[in-house]
């Protein structure tokens, strides 16, 4: 909201440097947004809090300034002649139909005004607000909103058909054309004010033109009423138009003084424009009920941590122009005026005593800290360790949006049972919540792709959210890895990223986390055929890991192989063990042994090392692939592979006729069992 | 034969010092213990000695092949690796790079907060994001007719659930289950449906903070901010405090910071203003006491929240908050 500095000193008895005032203000609550010459005055762009509608007029601010500067506050009076009324007008018939929208509603008429141009000084008034100014009448009812922060508004009272207002919700299908010109679709949400045809004005947002004052109007009637904030809001807000007095009634006028703004236009406009006062019309409720807060002072140095004494508290209630009674000791009755509607409890009262008091003015403490012993979940600890873990092995952290398109999620195959929907999406973009990260994560990876960043090792944790029945919601964490493109390999440039990549990276993390993970082959719908695997925590699936099928990716406009991983991040958390307790390093030298093989293709690695440890007994301390290869001596549909055992006696050195045994045991183990040969 | 080998036993010596090189020390080793070498060359020939003779040459010819080979030992490790010695290097070649991976930079700024406030004595808690409208609003004291509450400024689901438009629904849950005291951060995603641009994001991160005791003051609640301002900024950095409104505190606070770019001079990003606005914050409304079931007589405390985007958009200087959830990998690699 804006201010003049130059208007607001008819208010209030200041003198000081806009700068200290600004200074002054922005500490006690009213922002000073900005603040720039125009001519001799200053304009300020004030924000103002939503509980203060009171300061939304230069006499608001000016009683504000008052109260935080301690300069007296002069409050402008209306002098209207004493009217009577005529008995040729036509009668002037109001009603409200709904008093819930609009509690109070005063109508005015005017009879035998001159429309014309401003004086300047009102000009300047309404030009400092940043408006054109219009006509005399219009120009009044915009000073008025300014200068009480009480909306008004002018109808051509002989445009209005049977001379009567209806204020009443609007008929579904009923338009208006607005002053703007434009044609508004109304709601029966909307309240509408309404002559005897037809709606005339949206209430509160903006008038109609039909009904506008023009040059030739004589009779005017002066609207000036308390409209519910909340349907102000909504109907403003859904036909995007905001107003100056649509931005008051959203935040509450003062009920009352809804005539006395009345009075104040009618004065000025038998001043400017001449012309004679008619019928006045006041219908509904007359004023909120004046409030009473029993205060309690001692509790203000209780919530402030300060050392007020009742004298200082007393100066700055007075100040903010409450009346006060005192009820013995720390007691004191306090009167609330009507403007102060924010106002209900005794903690509503410290806030503006500390306010005007200054909270610079409070010096800071060290709090009082009774400290936990266990201040950091596990679940978060697991996850601040995988996070240092993952990126100490080259990926990437990405955060990826919780939110997608059903389009997308559909993409990749994903269930679509437990799918959590969005009421009021802002786009069709963000219309669910993942399920998975993987569509968030391909995107990363299309993303980089594009801008030739090929270099792909990515990581993000987030959550999977699923809707389980009526109002029961699931959300877990999870951890998802991509790889795509290639792998710096050191000084010789780069080789293609593979599964076993991701694998290694998965291997890494579980076993420092000491999480017991295996993987099995799987089929998932996202995963191409041949390499898609179930990932399994202590035996429970928990997760998948592969390559992503070739149909999805050429959607994405991924060139190259990616390969995915996703893991249920709560089953991790559960057998993380982040605690380590020291086994004692191995006093006796141990001895290696290699054995080269040359095995069918189709028995797994996992199932020859399984073979080697059985049969190597307990001398085995590990089994450990360090070769495998294909080539000319290797003959089609096998591999050779060289396994690595590392024999050791916790309790002497071992001697190498004791390994020969175990180790014989292995090489007819692989050979009877597996059929391979020992090359 | 035996002084033959005693013989050899001098001349190995010798010809191991002299050897200037591996290679050099490579030929000695095939002269003396090579398979055609001096030593082979008289156990060949041992055949031809007497019973008595026999067993006592080989002895002495095994112990002096073990010290000839412990020799030429001890003295390659002395020579060093040789040729690798002289060895050119072109060591403008690029290093063996070993690839660091980078954490996503709101979580480092996340994780900076957290420590902050882990250090003074705070627990960090989190919730879930899908929550109810009781949670979010109704026992935050924020009014049934509220504007926050409208379609345009939250997200709903079925069954009156929502996704959290602050973590201040940790703080409900917290309060539900404990009683004080009680010091706690809530860090976590949050939703708004606000057009995404520049400076908007339908979700982003935030931190919130709440302490409940008897006898916790507005002065506690700045004294706290105080300590974080100049842990997170530096030690130069001023705070400052000013009367807002929020519908949970009592009284209420916007917290800035002087200008961590001009330190307060005056500069593009704080407006020219010389502050930064980077919290909210105040001591708990009674009504949010009475809503979780506590005695607003008993107890006081303050709860704030701040924008992990917003923060961490200071810190790095990063103008466009989009740069944060489009994850390019030049973007994040700079972290
Ligand atoms: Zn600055």
């Amino acid at each position: 909201m804006k201010i003049s500095y130059d208007w607001i000193k008819e208010y209030v008895d200041i003198r000081m440097a806009p700068e200290t005032l600004e200074e002054a203000l922005t500490m006690s609550g009213t922002e000073v947004i900005s603040s720039e010459k125009l001519g001799d005055d200053r304009i300020m762009e004030l924000e103002v809090t939503p509980n203060r509608p009171d300061c939304l007029s230069m006499v608001g601010m000016a009683r504000e300034i008052s109260a935080v500067t301690g300069k007296r506050f002069k409050k402008p009076t209306a002098k209207l002649p004493s009217f009577k009324v005529l008995k040729d007008q036509t009668p002037l018939k109001i009603e409200i139909k709904d008093k819930d929208l609009c509690p109070r509603y005063t109508g005015r008429i005017i009879k035998g005004v001159e429309v014309k141009p401003s004086p300047v000084w009102l000009k300047k008034r309404i030009e400092s607000m940043g408006l054109r100014p219009v006509n005399n009448i219009v120009d009044i009812t915009n000073f008025c909103l300014f200068e009480s922060g009480q909306p008004l508004h002018a109808f051509d009272y002989a445009k209005l058909d049977g001379g009567r207002i209806i204020v009443r919700r609007a008929r579904k299908g009923e338009k208006i054309t607005t002053i703007d010109n434009n044609v508004q679709e109304l709601a029966a949400s909307d309240l509408v004010i309404a002559d005897s045809a037809r709606p005339v004005a949206i209430a509160g947002v903006m008038g109609g033109v039909d009904t506008e004052v023009a040059a030739f109007t004589k009779t005017i009637l002066l609207e000036s009423a308390y409209f519910a904030p909340n349907s102000v809001r909504r109907t403003a807000r859904r036909l995007g138009l905001p107003s100056e007095s649509s931005y008051r009634f959203e935040r509450s006028v003062d009920l009352g003084a809804v005539l006395s703004a009345s009075d104040r236009a009618a004065a000025l406009i038998l001043d400017l424009a001449g012309g004679e006062l008619g019928q006045l019309c006041d219908i509904g409720k007359k004023a909120a009920s004046e409030k009473k807060i029993s205060f309690d002072m001692s509790s203000v140095n209780r919530v402030l941590g300060t050392d007020l004494s009742e004298q200082q508290i007393k100066k700055i209630l007075t100040l903010l122009q409450f009346k006060l009674k005192p009820k013995g000791k720390d007691k004191v009755d306090i009167q609330i005026p009507s403007f102060r509607q924010d106002l209900n409890r005794g903690i509503d009262l410290i806030e503006e005593i500390a306010r005007v008091y200054g909270y610079e003015r409070i010096t800071p403490k060290i709090p009082h800290i009774v400290g936990h012993t266990d201040r950091v979940e596990d679940s978060r600890k697991v996850i601040l360790r995988s996070r240092e873990i993952l990126a100490s092995a080259g990926l990437d952290e990405v955060i990826t949006y919780s939110l997608l398109s059903r389009a997308k999620h559909r993409n990749l195959r994903l269930s679509e049972d437990n799918l959590v929907a969005l009421r009021n999406p802002l786009s069709l973009e963000q219309e669910v919540m993942q399920t998975s990260q993987l569509p968030g994560m391909l995107d990363v990876v299309a993303h980089n792709l594009n801008r030739k960043v090929d270099d792909i090792e990515i990581f993000a944790f987030g959550r999977s959210y699923q809707r389980m029945g009526k109002k029961r919601y699931k959300e877990e964490a999870i951890l998802t890895i991509a790889m795509c493109g290639n792998i710096k390999e050191e000084q010789r440039g780069y080789r293609k990223v593979n599964f076993f990549d991701l694998k290694g990276a998965l291997d890494l993390l579980m076993d420092e986390l000491r999480v017991p993970f295996s993987i099995e082959e799987k089929r998932f719908a996202w995963c191409r055929e041949g390499l898609s695997c179930v990932i399994k925590i202590s035996e429970k699936e928990a997760g998948f890991m592969g390559e992503l099928k070739g149909d999805i990716r050429g959607q994405l406009g991924i060139e190259r192989p990616v390969f995915i991983a996703e893991v249920n991040f709560d089953a991790v958390t559960k057998s993380a063990e982040l605690k380590r307790s020291y086994k004692e390093v191995p006093k006796f030298p141990s001895i290696l042994r290699d054995i080269s093989i040359v095995i069918d293709e189709s028995i797994s690695a996992d199932r020859i090392s399984k073979t080697i440890r059985e049969a190597a007994g307990s001398l085995a301390a590990r089994v450990e692939l360090v070769d495998i290869y294909h080539g000319k001596q290797i003959p089609n549909g096998s591999k050779g592979m060289t396994y690595r055992v590392e024999y050791l006696d916790k309790k002497k050195t071992l001697r190498d006729e004791e390994v020969n045994g175990p180790h014989q045991k292995v090489c007819s183990a692989i050979t009877e069992q597996l059929n391979a040969k020992i090359r | 034969m035996e002084e033959k080998l005693r013989q050899l036993q001098v001349e190995a010596n010798g010809a191991i010092e002299a050897a200037q090189d591996v290679a050099g020390l490579e030929e000695v080793r095939v002269r003396y213990l090579g398979r055609k070498g001096e030593i082979a060359d008289i156990m060949g020939k041992m055949k031809d000695l007497s019973n008595e003779e026999r067993p006592l040459v080989g002895k002495f010819a095994n112990q002096l092949k073990n010290e000839i080979s412990a020799k030429l030992e001890q003295r390659r490790r002395t020579l060093g690796t040789g040729a690798a010695e002289t060895e050119k290097v072109d060591v403008t070649l690029p290093g063996m790079q070993r690839r660091l991976g980078h954490k996503h930079p709101i979580t480092q700024t996340m994780e900076r907060i957290n420590e902050i406030f882990l250090n003074i004595g705070f627990r960090i808690l989190e919730g879930p994001e899908i929550e109810t409208e009781f949670n979010n609003f109704t026992a935050l004291n924020i009014p049934q007719d509220h504007p926050s509450r409208d379609a345009f400024d939250t997200f709903y689901l079925e069954d009156e659930f929502l996704l959290r438009s602050h973590t201040s629904t940790v703080q409900i849950r917290l309060m539900q289950k404990e009683r004080p005291p009680l010091q706690a951060i809530m860090p976590g995603r949050v939703y708004r449906p606000d057009a995404t641009d520049a400076s908007h994001s339908f979700m982003f991160h935030q931190v919130e903070g709440l302490m409940v005791d008897e006898r916790v003051t507005f002065a506690d609640l700045k004294g706290a901010l105080d300590i974080f301002a100049k842990q997170m900024f530096g030690t130069q950095t001023r705070v400052r405090f000013r009367p807002h409104f929020f519908p949970f505190t009592e009284p209420s606070a916007e917290v800035d910071v002087s200008c961590i770019i001009c330190k307060g001079k005056g500069c593009r990003v704080c407006g020219q203003k010389g502050w930064l606005e980077i919290l909210g914050a105040g001591s708990v409304d009674p009504a949010v006491f009475k809503a979780v079931g506590y005695d607003p007589r008993q107890y006081t405390g303050f709860a704030f929240g701040m924008g992990v985007e917003r923060i961490a958009m200071l810190i790095y200087g990063v103008d466009d908050i989009r740069l944060f959830f489009e994850n390019d990998l030049r973007f994040l690699r700079q972290f």
